[in-house]
């Protein structure tokens, strides 16, 4: 009887310990697939942006019951989450604390999580190599290196240093414009002959990733400057008419293919001392992106939604900057 | 309420965070106050690791769970992050420490693993937090960087209500008492208090005599070098090392254990006659 209990026992810990080791090997699989996977793409900022959306995602939505905290622990916790909620909800409201605490934790997560360091800090942008990078990477980063120097002031002080909001002729217009071109942003970005440390490139990263998750895409940095107001979208063809016209009219398609059509989602202008410039080295990129930030921009209190049946919204924003939205 | 300072003009270690930490535990033990412990130190794991037998545990839930990453930084990195935003107020601060004894102690870590750079600018925004954790806290004790080469520190000892200057028990250390009453601007003598580290009772520098050549009316305030006290920090036992002794007999004052309680209780005593006192002149 005695020999039968011990092989009972035996047998009942043989499979406990089977158990838990299954449990522990499923844990550390687990752990192995949330590693951050090394290709060549991994360091584009498709790729960070996925990343960042899903960690911030992961923090936000945890069960925090489902851990077993202690009452206090659990009470900590989520008032950490509901302010980073709050934080991110905030900030696509336009508050400046806000996004600086979201810009924050995105660095954090990039520098300290994703392994952004100084090696392959330049696959996102090529920092090394500027015949590489585009207009908008060079405004973003001049602008980045203004403002830690000038705060909100930045563009302005940009702006009048190279007198950028003088009229000028351009090629294919017959009217001089207020206009910054995309040779303009290249000879400025020759002279400033910037040197940045890793600190500045990832800061410059995380805005890039920080305007296509939840700011106001290339216009995000700019709305904040202290200057009279943005408008986006308000000139060239929206997308919709173009494919309507498009298959009625086989030249106009060339012209489009061509780049030759103005894009709504290709206009970004700013108001500055009277004047409105139109930044034609900036872009949305896509008319979706552009709709995102129509959507978001008009949201603070409320004011209803933006629809067919009523087009446009005049509404402030969370640090009092008056918004339109058609 | 007070801010309580610690600090020293030492180049080397004299044990200022192990009689800082004493003192606050026992003030956290013996009076009905609401603590903060606040170290500023760069990479001294020393605070971290005297109360730190919770941390074993939660390396293990850690270990089972997976998930602890879901969570977002505590400690002086945290609060930072919400101070540069600009959006940090008192009723945030718990969120980030560390609990020790509920509603009675706890520490907010000093940065741990960054690089000097990131650790200048966490030290300067270590000003702001002190400032508004005060508005939450009724003490709150803080483990300065000694010296005094960074105008932050010099800007926090100037904040301070109380300031506990710590020192040695050797002859050289008179000498400095003495040059520090005379001349500091920062250390002014209505808010500094003297405090001798690892204290020996059995040498010939007792606190009287010390308290004696300097020309200071009350006994300079003293933490005595227990073993006891010294293994328990290093295992991270300091909470269960203090509850323990609540038991002793306190009338057996040749137990060096005993000794070392009525000094800091002792030391406590004083900090609170000083508090009142600088209450009653505002």
């Amino acid at each position: 009887m005695n020999l039968i209990n011990l092989l009972a026992i035996l047998l009942v810990l043989a499979i406990a310990a089977f158990i838990v080791v299954k449990i522990l090997m499923a844990r550390k699989n687990q752990e192995v697939d949330e590693d951050v996977e090394q290709d060549d793409k991994t360091y584009t900022l498709e790729k960070m942006t996925e990343f960042i959306k899903r960690r911030l995602d992961e923090i936000t939505k945890i069960n925090l019951y489902d851990i077993g905290l202690s009452e206090e622990e659990l009470k900590r916790r989520k008032n950490k989450k509901y302010e980073l909620k709050k934080a991110l909800k905030g900030c696509t409201y336009g508050d400046v604390n806000d996004k600086k605490y979201v810009k924050e934790l995105i660095y954090d997560l990039l520098s300290k999580e994703y392994g952004v360091d100084e090696i392959n800090v330049s696959k996102a942008i090529p920092f090394d190599t500027p015949s590489l990078l585009t207009a908008q990477d060079k405004f973003d980063i001049m602008l980045y290196v203004y403002k830690q120097q000038f705060g909100y002031e930045a563009l302005t002080e940009f702006i009048k240093k190279y007198n950028l909001a003088a009229l000028k002729y351009i090629s294919g217009e017959a009217k001089p414009c207020y206009v910054i071109t995309e040779e303009e942003i290249n000879d400025i970005y020759e002279k400033e002959n910037l040197l940045l440390t890793f600190n500045d490139k990832l800061n410059v990263i995380t805005q890039r990733i920080y305007q296509s998750y939840k700011g106001y895409s290339s216009i995000d940095e700019v709305r904040d400057m202290n200057i009279d107001g943005v408008s986006g979208g308000v000139s060239g063809l929206p997308e919709s008419f173009l494919s309507q016209v498009a298959q009625t009219d086989g030249d106009y398609l060339d012209q489009i293919l061509d780049n030759k059509v103005p894009r709504a989602c290709d206009s970004i202008w700013i108001f500055f001392q009277g004047k409105s410039i139109r930044l034609a080295f900036l872009s949305f990129g896509s008319e979706s992106e552009l709709k995102r930030v129509c959507q978001n921009i008009y949201k603070y209190n409320n004011p209803g939604q933006l629809s067919d049946s009523n087009g446009y919204k005049i509404n402030e924003m969370k640090d009092r900057i008056s918004c339109r939205c058609c | 309420m007070a801010i309580i300072t610690f600090w020293n003009n030492n180049t080397g270690k004299i044990g200022q965070t192990y009689s800082a930490i004493a003192i606050a535990t026992q003030m956290a033990l013996d009076h009905n106050y609401k603590i903060l412990f606040l170290s500023t130190k760069y990479n001294d794991r020393l605070v971290i690791d005297a109360f730190g037998a919770n941390e074993q545990a939660e390396t293990v839930k850690k270990i089972v769970t997976n998930k602890n990453s879901m969570d977002l930084e505590s400690g002086i990195e945290g609060v930072a992050k919400m101070a540069n935003a600009g959006r940090l107020t008192a009723e945030m601060i718990p969120n980030y420490t560390k609990v020790i004894l509920r509603d009675r102690l706890e520490i907010l870590s000093g940065p741990k693993g960054v690089s000097k750079q990131e650790y200048e600018k966490l030290y300067e925004i270590c000003k702001e937090i002190v400032n508004v954790s005060k508005r939450y806290y009724d003490l709150v004790f803080i483990d300065l960087n000694n010296g005094m080469k960074d105008q932050i520190t010099k800007d926090i000892l100037q904040m301070s209500d109380i300031i506990i200057f710590n020192v040695e028990q050797k002859l050289a250390e008179i000498e400095n008492i003495t040059k520090i009453k005379e001349n500091s601007e920062i250390l002014l003598p209505k808010k500094t208090m003297f405090l001798i580290n690892k204290y020996d009772r059995e040498s010939k520098y007792t606190a009287k005599n010390i308290t004696r050549e300097v020309g200071e009316k009350k006994t300079i305030l003293t933490v005595p070098y227990t073993a006891l006290y010294s293994e328990a920090i290093q295992e991270g036992l300091t909470t269960e090392f203090f509850i323990g002794l609540r038991s002793k007999n306190f009338d057996d004052t040749l137990d060096n254990t005993v000794f070392f309680t009525n000094e800091l209780r002792r030391a406590n005593e004083a900090i609170i006659y000083k508090m009142q006192e600088l209450q009653m002149r505002i």
